[in-house]
């Protein structure tokens, strides 16, 4: 397991005991049981996702963010 | 005076040469579009807004400029929708949305700027998903849009009611955008042709934002040939819009008559069959034989990471979203509908390592896509992997596959959001019993437009697909009013 596949892994972990009360902390509203908990099943399937990415790969590439320098007309 | 149910039957490329020679008049064709409008969108609900009197006024001026040898071009006098995200000065511009219900905007879209100065005529503004986040134009606040094939069924979205009008004939042409799916999807759902340029070649100023990266204005049409001349009025840099590019823009109708023969055209090996109902994989695969029959040569590709587009995608959509809808996600949570709302507060939660993960992944899909665009000239797949789903059953599992439809629809459009390629979506058959449109997508590379219109073009004229009318304009056309409720 990679760097950052095991970083996602503990903070999954710590995540799935605590979720519905960290979903309320960053929405920062009143949401529902069922709200909280569909919203944290839903970032849990993501973040699982992003954990499936293909580590090596995301090493050796730079994301495309970057300024525009935009039309010069 | 001519028959207004054959004058809306029109493409922009047969009724442009009839307003230039000046056997039908502007005014004549845009009050025959918002008699149709008004006889017929009750049953769709595709307008959030028609602007009936400034689009009488905007004909009589081209009709008097037309009319005094100063024809501006192939649009001028052509009546079109706007989906409803792009600002028209002094009429709102909602998103769909209750939040921006009272936005009036003070000046055009650049995109709107650009067909007014081509002469189009404004006939209104067109209904959406709700902040165009979704596929399926089920509207919380404007009602839902109907599908012309199949009113019990969803038109796609976002761009949703102008891919309906299109399709029964509201307008000739119209304006959509697309940040997942959402100018191809609506397009495959309702039998149109729907192009996603590349990202840069046509201006987002004006048009409001969904996710700043992944948004692409991009026109729905009758045909390849008005995709075309829709294309030409509105792409070029702009210095309202800093991500545009400085490329020439070329003749995009110049290519259309030439063919395939000789081209080579790319089948994904991954990703893109691996979930497909089993209709719209015979039309695809039909539509793949035809192309080679044609004269093209088709070979495998490798798209090896595109299988994560989808992820990567919906979490850069969702991070932006919530970036720009926060202090309303936190004051105004009650005014959003709730799907809506569960997705932009989804982007919320995402931390901004998944983030940059997912862009690193949008620039390895592009890698895949610049080594398959190294052998082939274009790719071709499904547009979307379903046909239309019924509305109020968009959210449960259902249809031949029992997936749930919009956790898929975006699945095969979206890896073109995030590498910026262009790609198109042309009707290649409709599915068996249910008669609903399915569409073939065509991917280029950067700025390939030509590329993709004439491969689509290619197909379009070997096939009847095009001269297919929805119930509800086939009744028009022939003359009889569709009772309302009645018209499937």
């Amino acid at each position: 397991m990679c760097g950052a596949q095991a970083s996602c892994q503990a903070f999954l972990a710590a995540w799935s005991n605590d979720g519905m009360e960290e979903v309320r902390r960053i929405v920062g509203v009143d949401l529902t049981d069922g709200e909280a908990e569909a919203l944290a099943t839903y970032y849990a399937n993501l973040a699982r996702s992003v954990a499936a990415f293909p580590a090596d790969n995301l090493k050796r590439t730079e994301p495309p963010l970057r300024s525009i320098p935009g039309p010069a007309l | 005076m001519t028959d207004v149910t054959d004058l809306c039957a029109l493409e922009i490329s047969e009724v442009g040469p009839l307003l230039r020679e000046r056997s039908v008049s502007p005014v004549e064709l845009t009050d025959s579009y918002l008699e149709r409008i008004a006889r017929f969108d009750p049953q769709l609900n595709s307008y959030i807004r028609v602007m009936a009197d400034e689009a009488r006024v905007a004909a009589r001026e081209a009709e008097t400029e037309i009319g005094r040898g100063a024809w501006r071009g192939p649009l001028h006098g052509i009546p079109l929708g706007i989906k409803d995200l792009f600002d028209v000065a002094g009429v709102p511009n909602t998103m769909g949305s209750k939040i921006l219900r009272d936005n009036i905007p003070t000046r055009d879209a650049t995109v709107v700027e650009r067909l007014k100065t081509a002469g189009a005529v404004i006939l209104g503004k067109q209904n959406l998903h709700e902040f165009a986040f979704g596929i399926t134009s089920e509207n919380p606040h404007y009602g839902v849009v109907r599908n012309p094939w199949d009113l019990d069924r969803v038109p796609g979205g976002s761009s949703g009611g102008t891919a309906a009008a299109v399709a029964a004939g509201l307008c000739a042409a119209g304006m959509g955008s697309d940040t997942g799916a959402s100018v191809r999807a609506p397009a495959s759902f309702c039998g149109t042709v729907g192009l996603k340029p590349t990202y840069g070649r046509v201006s987002r100023a004006g048009a409001l934002p969904l996710a700043w990266s992944l948004d692409h204005p991009g026109p729905l049409a009758r045909s390849v040939a008005d995709c075309a001349l829709m294309l030409q009025a509105i792409a070029g840099a702009d210095q309202r819009d800093p991500a545009t590019s400085l490329l020439d823009v070329p003749d995009f109708s110049a290519n259309l008559d030439q063919g395939v023969r000789g081209l080579r055209l790319g089948i994904p090996r991954e990703y893109f069959f691996d979930i497909v109902e089993p209709e719209v994989k015979r039309l695809i695969d039909l539509a793949v034989a035809t192309l080679e029959r044609l004269g093209a040569e088709i070979e495998e590709v490798s798209l090896p990471h595109v299988e994560h587009a989808q992820v990567a995608g919906n979490i850069i959509m969702s991070s932006e979203a919530a970036a720009w809808h926060d202090t309303w996600l936190r004051e105004r949570p009650g005014d959003y509908g709730a799907d809506v709302l569960q997705r932009i507060r989804g982007g919320l939660l995402v931390r901004a390592t998944e983030y940059l993960h997912s862009q690193q992944m949008r620039a390895l899909i592009q890698q895949d896509f610049a080594s398959a665009f190294a052998r082939v000239q274009a790719v071709l797949s499904p547009t979307v992997p379903l046909v239309a789903p019924p509305i109020g059953r968009t959210q449960e599992p259902g249809g031949p596959l029992n997936v749930v439809p919009r956790s898929i629809a975006n699945r095969t459009t979206v890896p073109c959001n995030l590498t910026g390629m262009p790609a198109i979506s042309v009707p290649c058959g409709f599915s068996e019993p249910e008669g609903m449109p399915v569409g073939l997508q065509i991917m280029g590379p950067a700025f390939a437009e030509p590329m993709i219109l004439r491969v689509a073009a290619a197909y379009e004229a070997a096939t009847e697909w095009r001269t297919r009318r929805p119930p509800i304009g086939a009744q028009a056309a022939s003359g009889i009013a569709a009772a309302p409720g009645n018209s499937t």
